[in-house]
Parts: structure tokens; sequence; C-alpha cells
């Protein structure tokens, strides 16, 4: 069992060299509607990527395709050196290296807070049940909330849900970390504690992309910035850039209505 | 790209729409083949069997029992009255309230089957075609400036009570001739409507009760609808039929230690007084669910205002708890319509009674199939059509609420 | 104004205005509520009772007044005379005659509604949730005709159906004189004839090896799931158990010396004899009721499909998944925890519409129950006993349905 991520606060966050994830001009349909007009990013090891956009800009869409829950139809994605294709081998491995954190939690809510966790871990990594019990309070514990691990997500707030999410995704010791607008679904009290787990997971140097409008957490955490509309990536750079001088009309216009 | 139905624009699009739809890879592909081949077999049997080996003069020869039974020929103009005077209705209705047409839908498809049998007979078509021409007059009298206009709001309650009305009026105009003469689709449809609308106050009152804080009453509710809806409707008809006379049957009644004449009740008033019980239960609980769904808050800003019980009720909450549940109340109906079907066990002639005393005519013996699937498309065609205008309904009134 | 006298005239508003004190309100109404439900009641129990006085019938026969206490007379009552009419199709190998009781009459109908409901219910189970299914599929051909199904079987009357089946096609078949034979299969309009198996000498002893084959599988499971708990192994617990079952029975069944028959269905005397028979009227009954249920099963099933959000089955697939594992610890648990509830329903109304069995001249208990109105004119305990029995069956199959609901409790998925 890999350690490095789960307890590997080595503090010194280091963005590697090697590329982990590769899109080359990755297109998209829904129908007749083009969703992605040619996507082409590399995201390097223990990179925080960071990506905005108006709504329907393809954001969510581009990160639902990495772990392939939407099937590109144009361009290569290839992920820790496995390119997604229709081999079921491929994407069941890329799967499990790759976590997820969606908008609306998608907690199972006929489970307790520990099978969520455990339910891959038995079936999928074959863990024995007192490890993978471990597992699930080292995550909880991490992630802040043990006391609830009995308690069924109906009962959580939605804070909590959100960690929880972060934690079952956790678990599987994933390479690259995915979050579809994790805090919009939350209210304003909770979203930062949903942020502050995110923010430690960057610091302990797991690779993330996160699609979200939160811009403290963008200039704190973020690595990167990429600004994503009408299905293309329009503007791309450091945090800094961005938010002190950024260059297109579109971006500018969006930022001063976001802020 | 619209592929709803049949209409397909151009080649290319038909091929890629039955690709993604049919031929998506090689086990749809086999079930493809393997549906045209069952449903090949199965158009080909009904199409042999509809245009080739039945014998339909079984119906054409007893248009009449179908839909009216033994009524007499020379009393049907009652029946017709009775039509021309909810045609009327109807068609005023339709103008006084342009947000009801699903409604209208509903007695479109009633409307339609005596068209639908009747075209090519024809006194009767004439009459239909009359029947139109009123709900055309009274949509037209609906739609005159004074009635759209100045006098909206009063023609609107005029015509509620009008509606309330016809339906003793329509019960005396039909009772000119005794019960035990009405038949076919006639008695099927009396049973239905008489029965639904006379059980709906009992229903309201019943879920009242069952959400009332009064133990006693409380009690008495929750007991007489979960004993209905445990037991079959066919018992509930046996006790009607075998209890009611003996309760108060026309001689030696007693009322509060009175003796006084009774009421003698025919087998239709008796089927009907089972069918009430039955529909009243039902409707109960339709009624809850829909008292469970308006907000607290509600009857608390009334209170707040100083309304008492009754105010609160008959502005607040039943008008918001009614609304919601008029699909369920349509489906109510359409299951009441086919359930009627059972007082067939207590000899009455309705719909399927007709069928069963056509295949015992000597001419037509054993031309079973061809009147069970005739009434069956009677019975299809009212239902399918009222369950259709129901989720009609259900979507308009999700987008009032939104 | 002086306090003595403004409290005299405070108590005797109180005590005038007590009509309108929201206890005294409660109470008052209440009372006078039950008063006139009691009162009618007892006015058309003494109609009625009066009216069968007349002709010779008592209101309650099994309560006799004059004995003493519990005053319910068992040698008196007239379920314990000759019944007098045969009921041709029994159940579950009971044995009546027409020289027994009224009541063993009863009891034979009764049983013959259970057969007729827990096959019903069986059958309407599976069909229901293949045409669900079916609903959902991405076939076109495939879910429009599932859609047709439901459409066609729900807006048309049961009673209707039932009368179908039986007049058009279950009497339309062969005449005795001149059967079908299929060679595996008899079919006449008088029965319908599988080959079935017979016991021989040894199938006691073969049961009893069976009973210890469950147990062994059942063993099996908890050592198998204990095996992959503590080892993380898949161990497949179920095919374990399966196996184990399976092995002990075939093993037993040849030790035992085979101790079934095959026992094939033939004509003598225009009759069939032997093999699995199904007479026209239970055939008809049963062919109505499941299709007629089996179409709002399906409705509840694709319901219960589409209530499950599309992120429960991302969020597994993002967890690396399978379909099968998807299907099974995420799909499948919260799908029957909605469908249960609406199909309970479906049950108690297959049940309830069994009764209609009445028109086919199949003698389940509401049809015996009406051959003894007729020929007892025991109207009132005999319709009163038919709502009891009929309350006990919904009673009984909610219970049923109930805990089912409560085992599939979240966690044990």
């Amino acid at each position: 069992m890999t350690q490095d991520q789960m307890s590997g606060r080595d503090g010194e966050k280091r963005v590697g060299t090697r590329n982990i994830i590769e899109a080359r001009d990755v297109e998209k349909w829904f129908g007749d509607f083009q969703a992605l007009r040619g996507i082409t990013m590399s995201v390097k090891e223990r990179e925080v990527v960071v990506i905005m956009g108006p709504s329907g800009s393809g954001k969510s869409t581009f990160i639902r395709t990495i772990n392939r829950l939407e099937e590109h139809d144009k361009g290569t994605i290839i992920v820790d050196g496995v390119e997604l294709n229709n081999d079921l081998k491929n994407l069941e491995k890329i799967r499990s290296e790759v976590g997820m954190v969606f908008q609306q939690f998608n907690l199972f809510p006929h489970l307790t807070v520990e099978r969520n966790i455990t339910l891959a871990l038995s079936h999928v990594r074959h863990f024995k049940k007192a490890d993978a019990h471990d597992m699930a309070m080292r995550l909880l514990e991490r992630v802040g909330i043990p006391e609830q691990v009995d308690k069924y997500p109906a009962q959580l707030s939605g804070g909590q849900q959100q960690r929880v999410a972060i934690a079952r995704a956790l678990a599987m010791q994933p390479k690259i970390m995915l979050f579809d607008e994790p805090t919009s679904a939350l209210d304003p009290e909770m979203i930062h504690e949903v942020l502050d787990v995110m923010r430690e997971l960057a610091e302990t140097g797991m690779t993330m992309i996160v699609v979200t409008h939160e811009m403290g957490f963008a200039r704190e955490a973020a690595d990167r910035f990429f600004f994503f509309d009408e299905g293309v990536i329009v503007e791309e750079g450091t945090p800094e850039h961005f938010f002190t001088n950024p260059q297109e009309e579109r971006t500018k216009l969006f930022l001063s209505q976001i802020l | 790209m619209t592929v709803a139905g049949f209409q397909i624009p151009d080649r290319r699009v038909a091929w890629r729409w039955a690709r993604e739809n049919l031929f998506d890879g090689s086990w749809n592909t086999a079930l493809t083949v393997g549906m045209v081949v069952l449903i090949g077999v199965a158009l080909y049997g009904v199409g042999n069997f509809v245009f080739a080996s039945a014998e339909w003069e079984a119906i054409t020869a007893n248009r009449k029992l179908f839909f009216i039974g033994a009524y007499p020929r020379d009393e049907a103009w009652r029946i017709w009255a009775v039509i021309y005077v909810l045609a009327g209705l109807g068609g005023l209705s339709w103008a006084l309230w342009s947000r009801i047409s699903p409604l209208l839908a509903i007695g479109g498809a009633i409307a339609m089957i005596p068209v639908f049998v009747f075209m090519a007979h024809g006194e009767v078509a004439l009459l239909t075609l009359g029947s139109l021409a009123a709900f055309g007059g009274g949509y037209a009298f609906g739609k005159t400036p004074a009635l759209s206009g100045r006098y909206r709001n009063t023609a609107r309650t005029v015509a509620v009570f009008l509606w309330i009305a016809s339906l003793p009026f329509s019960w005396v105009l039909l009772d000119g001739v005794p019960t035990r003469l009405w038949g076919g689709l006639l008695l099927t449809m009396v049973l239905t409507v008489f029965g639904i609308t006379i059980a709906f106050p009992f229903g309201v009152l019943l879920a009242l009760g069952r959400a009332s804080t009064f133990p006693v009453i409380r009690l008495f509710c929750v007991g007489f609808i979960e004993i209905v809806r445990g037991v079959p409707l066919i018992t509930i008809l046996f006790m009607a039929f075998f209890l009611l006379p003996l309760a108060i049957g026309p001689e030696r009644t007693i009322l509060f230690g009175i003796p006084v004449t009774g009421v003698d009740t025919a087998t239709v008033q008796r089927a009907l007084a089972g069918i009430v019980i039955f529909a009243a239960a039902y409707l109960a609980e339709i009624v809850r669910g829909g008292l469970q769904a308006v907000p607290r808050g509600q009857t608390e800003a009334a209170k707040a205002l100083g309304l008492n019980t009754f105010h609160i009720l008959g502005f607040i909450v039943l008008p918001q708890a009614l609304r919601a549940v008029i699909p369920a109340l349509v489906g109510q109906f359409i299951s009441l319509f086919k359930d009627t079907s059972l007082v067939l066990v207590l000899a009455l002639t309705d719909l399927l009674g007709a069928a069963r005393q056509v295949s015992a005519q000597p001419d037509f013996i054993g031309r079973q199939a061809e009147t069970l699937l005739f009434i069956a498309l009677i019975y299809w065609i009212v239902a399918f059509n009222m369950s259709r205008a129901s989720q009609q309904i259900e979507k308009n009134l999700g987008v009032g609420e939104r | 104004m002086a306090a003595a006298q403004g409290s005299s005239a405070s108590e005797l508003r109180r005590i005038l205005t007590l009509w309108r004190n929201v206890r005294v309100q409660r109470f008052v109404g209440q009372t006078v509520f039950a008063a006139i439900v009691i009162y009618v009641g007892y006015l058309l129990i003494s109609n009625m009772s009066g009216r069968l006085d007349q002709i010779g019938l008592s209101l309650f026969p099994f309560v006799d007044t004059t004995g003493s206490f519990p005053f319910i007379s068992v040698s008196g009552d007239f379920l314990n005379q000759r019944a007098g009419f045969d009921i041709v199709e029994t159940s579950f190998g009971y044995d009546y005659g027409p020289n027994d009781s009224y009541r063993d009459a009863y009891f034979t109908g009764f049983l013959n509604t259970i057969r007729v409901s827990g096959m019903g219910i069986v059958f309407a189970t599976i069909i229901g949730v293949f045409i669900g299914v079916s609903r959902q599929s991405k076939n076109w051909l495939v879910s429009h005709a599932a859609l047709a199904y439901v459409e066609t079987f729900r807006n048309v009357p049961l009673l209707l159906q039932l009368i179908f089946w039986y007049v058009a096609i279950y009497l339309k078949l062969p005449r005795i004189s001149n059967p079908l034979d299929l060679d595996i299969a008899i079919v006449t309009n008088k029965a319908i004839a599988l080959p079935f198996v017979s016991p021989e000498s040894g199938f006691g002893i073969w049961m009893i090896v069976l009973l210890a084959g469950a147990a062994a599988g059942a063993a099996a499971y908890v050592v198998r799931s204990r095996r992959q708990d503590a080892t993380g192994l898949p161990s497949h617990p179920g095919w374990w158990a399966l196996g184990a079952f399976g092995a002990i029975g075939l093993i037993g069944f040849l030790a035992t010396g085979l101790p079934l028959e095959t026992d094939t269905p033939s004509i003598a005397n225009r009759q069939v004899i032997g093999g699995l028979q199904m007479t026209p009227e239970f055939g008809a009954l049963l062919t109505g009721l499941t299709l007629y249920t089996a179409a709002f099963i399906a409705e509840n099933v694709r319901g219960s499909i589409q209530a499950i959000p599309k992120g429960q089955t991302e969020a597994a697939a993002a967890l690396g998944l399978g379909s099968f594992q998807r299907m099974r610890y995420v799909i499948l648990p919260q799908t029957l925890r909605i469908l249960i509830p609406p199909t309970t329903n479906q049950y108690l109304n297959l049940t309830k519409n069994s009764s209609l069995a009445f028109v086919l001249a199949f003698k389940d208990v509401f049809g015996t129950g009406s051959v003894i109105i007729t020929q007892t004119g025991q109207a009132v305990p005999i319709i009163a006993l038919l709502m009891i029995t009929y309350l006990s069956l919904s009673l009984f199959i909610s219970l049923v349905m109930n805990t089912i609901n409560s085992r599939l409790k979240w966690e044990n998925a």
C-alpha cells in the first residue's frame, strides 16, 4: 500500500516535470451541439489547475472526459501514459487512478459514511475488511469528521457530505483528483470547510483539476489557470496574470461579473 | 433533429436515427430483428382475425344494445337531451375558462365514441352532429362580449352551478325510463359519473376526518377507509345488493323510532350505492395526499390573519389540495370507469353485460371475440385519452407552480 | 367597582361562555358524532335483523344470546351443515367433496384464492420487471413494444380481459375428443397438462438430504463471507452456497435411488390423467390477473429506475466499479427501496381482483361464499366473513412486504 499521498505532508510542494494528463484537440458533441471545440492542455504531476468559465462553456464536460464519464468524439487524451479509448481495460485502470468530486456530492444514500468510503476498496481494490475500515477512519480524520462514520448521508450537512465525498475519492489513492464545482451546491458558511480540505490536499502534492468560481481558493492554491468559453480555452496563465492583467475581453468581462 | 413519430425528413437523418436506435451494436441489431419477426407475427394474427375471420355483423346489428341497452327507442330523446345540455355547457365552459383545454380533451374523447360507431347511421349521425352544434353554440354564447368581458366572473359562477345542477337534472330526465332498462355505455357512464361525483364530497369529508385532531372522528374515518380499501369491490357490491334492501327496504323501516316507508332500491341504485362507498374511500386517500402537500405555513398564515377553521379549509387549504390532486382524481375516474364493469355480477347490462348478451343471441352465438374486442376498444379509447389528458394537466400544473 | 362583584360576574361569564371553550367543544363534538354513528348503525342493524327474523334467519348466527359467555355457538351454526355442492378444483391436495360442510367448502375456496394469488404475484412480478426494464431499452422497437403492452393491458377492464381469455382463448382450445398432443404436453379445452414428476420411494429421505444441503449451503456462505472480509479476496459466497446445496442435492438424489419419476399426462375415458394439470378456468384467471398486474408493475419498475439520479451511476463509475458492481451495490438497492411500496399495492390489488374468479366459475373463496349465500340465504355473516378473509390476506401481504422492505435496510446493500 502506498502511503506517500496519505501521510505525505512533506511541506515542500514542487510541480513535477512529467505531464500526467495530456489532452490534444479534444472535441465533443451533444447531438448537434458542439460542447468542446478542440481543447489542448497538459497537466504536470503535483500541479493544481483551476478552470473557470461561464456556464455552458464546456469546463465540466472537459473534466468529465478525463475519466471518461463523457466520451470525447475527436482528439486524444492520455492520462498517466494510458490513452483513453474504447478499451475497457484502460477505462477501469484510469478510473481507479482518477478520483472525482461532484457538485451534487453523489454520495450513495443507502450506505453509511463508512460503506461509502470502503465500497470500492472492497470490491475494486480487494482490501481486507479491517484494513478498509482503518483507511476510512484515517481519511475521515483527515477531512475532520471521524465522528460521522456510522451516519447516513442524509444525516449530514452539505459541507460534511462533500468532505465525505472527498474522502471517498481519496480512498482509492488516486494520482489525480478532479473537482467539478465542489462548492456550488453548498451554503456559504459551509464552503470554507470544503475549501480547507482541498487546500490541504493541494499542499500535499496531489495533482488536481478544479472547476470552481472560488477566487480565493484559485488565487492561493492554483499553479495554473484556464478560462473556458464556448468550448475553447480563451486564456491560460498563472493566477497572478489572471487577477492582475487578463488579456482577453471575455475574461475581463467574466471576472468583473464574478468579483 | 426531431424524430418523434414517423415523419422523418430525409434519408440521411432516417438512417442515422435507425443506426442509433435500432442497430447500435450486434446485440441491439439481433434484438431488432427478433422484434420485427415477433411484431410481424402478432400483426398478421390480429389482421387476419379483424379482416378475414371475424364477423363484425354481431356489432353492427346490435348498435343500440351496446350504447343504451334496453332503453326504449321512443324515449331515446331523453338521452339526447342530456347530451345536448352537457355539450352546450361544455362549449360554454371552454369559452369561459380558456385554460381548461385538457379537461375538454376528456370530454372530446368521450364524445368521440358515438361518432366513431354511428358513423354510417342516418338519424343518429345527424343527432350527433347536432350535439357538436350545441357545443359550438355554447362556445359562441360564452364568447359574446358581455360574457367574456364584464360579466365573466358572474358567468363562471353560474356555469359552475349549472354543472352541479346538470347532474340531478340528467338523472331525473333519464329516470323517465325505469333504471332496469338502462344499459350499455349509457349505464357505464351513469355509474361512473354519478358514482364519482356523489362520492366526491364524502371523500373530502373522510379525508378531513382522517386529518382531524378529534380521535373519535379520526378513528371512524380511518376504519371506514381502510376496511373498504382492504376488500374487493365485488364484496362491496354484494353487500349493497343484499344488505341495502334489508337496511332501508320499502316496508317497516324504523327511522328514529318511527316506522316509515323505506326506499325500494332497484339493482342500479344499489350498485351505485356500492360504487359510491368504494369510490369515497379511494378519493379520501387521494385528497389526503393533497392535504399533506399543502405547506403548514399556509394554515399558519391564514390563522395569523384571524380566519376560522372553516374559512381556512374552504378558502386556503382545500383549493390548493384539490388542485394538486387533479391528475390523481382523473386517474381514479379512469379506474372507476373500468371497475364499473363489475356490475355484471349483479346481472346488470352495462357495456360488458351488453357484449355478453350479444354473444348469447342465437344469430351470433360463439362470436365472443368480436364483441369483447369491440367493447375493449371503447374502454381503451376513453381510458387512454383520459390518462393522456391527465398527464397534460400534470404538466400544466407543474408549470403553474414554477 | 367591588372586587367580589367582579369575580362572581366573571364566573357567570365563564359558565355562559363555556360553549366556546375549545375543550368543551371537542368533547361535545365528538360525543355527538359518536352518538349519531352508533344510533344510525343501530337503526340499520335493527332493520336488517327485523326483516331477517321475518324470513326465519338470524343476523348474527354465530352469536347465541341465550347461551352463556362468550355467546358464540359452535354446534348450532349453519357452517357445519352439509354443503352439498362440489368443487372440482382444489389446491395443495386438499380433499373436499359435496358431503363435507360449508366450512370445508369455504376453506377449499380460500386455498384456491391463495394458490391463484400466489402464482399470479410471482408471474406478474417476473413479467412486470421484464417489461419495465424493456421500457428503458435503447432499442426503439423494444421500448415501444413494451409501451404498447402497458397501455393496452392497463386501459381495458380486468373483468373484460378475464372473460376474453376464458371464452375466446381457453375454451376455443381443441375438444378432448380431438386433443392437441404435443408429445410433451396435452392441450384441450378441459385441461392443459404438462409432464411433471411424482415422488417415489426414498423421496422422504431425499427431502432430509436436501435440508442438510441447505444447511451446508448456509454454512458455506458464512465461511466464504468471513474469508472475504478477512483477506479482501473475492470469495463469491453466493456461488459457493449454491454449489454446496446443488452438489449435496445431486449426490443425495443418486444415493436414494432416483426418488422422482416423470409423470407424463395421457387421455383416458375422455379425461386428462396425470402430469401437471391446469383447467381453463384457472388458466384464464391466472393469465388475466398476471398480464393485467404486470402492466402496472412495469410502470412501477420504470418509475423507480428513473428515480435514481444519474450522478449515482457516475459516482460509482468514477470510483472504478464495473457495470455489474454498480448495478449490484449502488443502483439495485436504491431501486428496490422505491419499488417495493407501490408493488405491494399491486400485490394487494391482484389478491383482491382474484375474486373476479366468480365470473369464470372458478371456486375461489368469493365464489364459494356466494354459493353458500344462495343456498342458505345467510348473506350478512358470509359477506362479513369474506371481508374479514380479504382484510386478513391484505394484512398478511402488507406484513410480509414490510418485513422484506425493512430487511433491505440501507446498510445491508
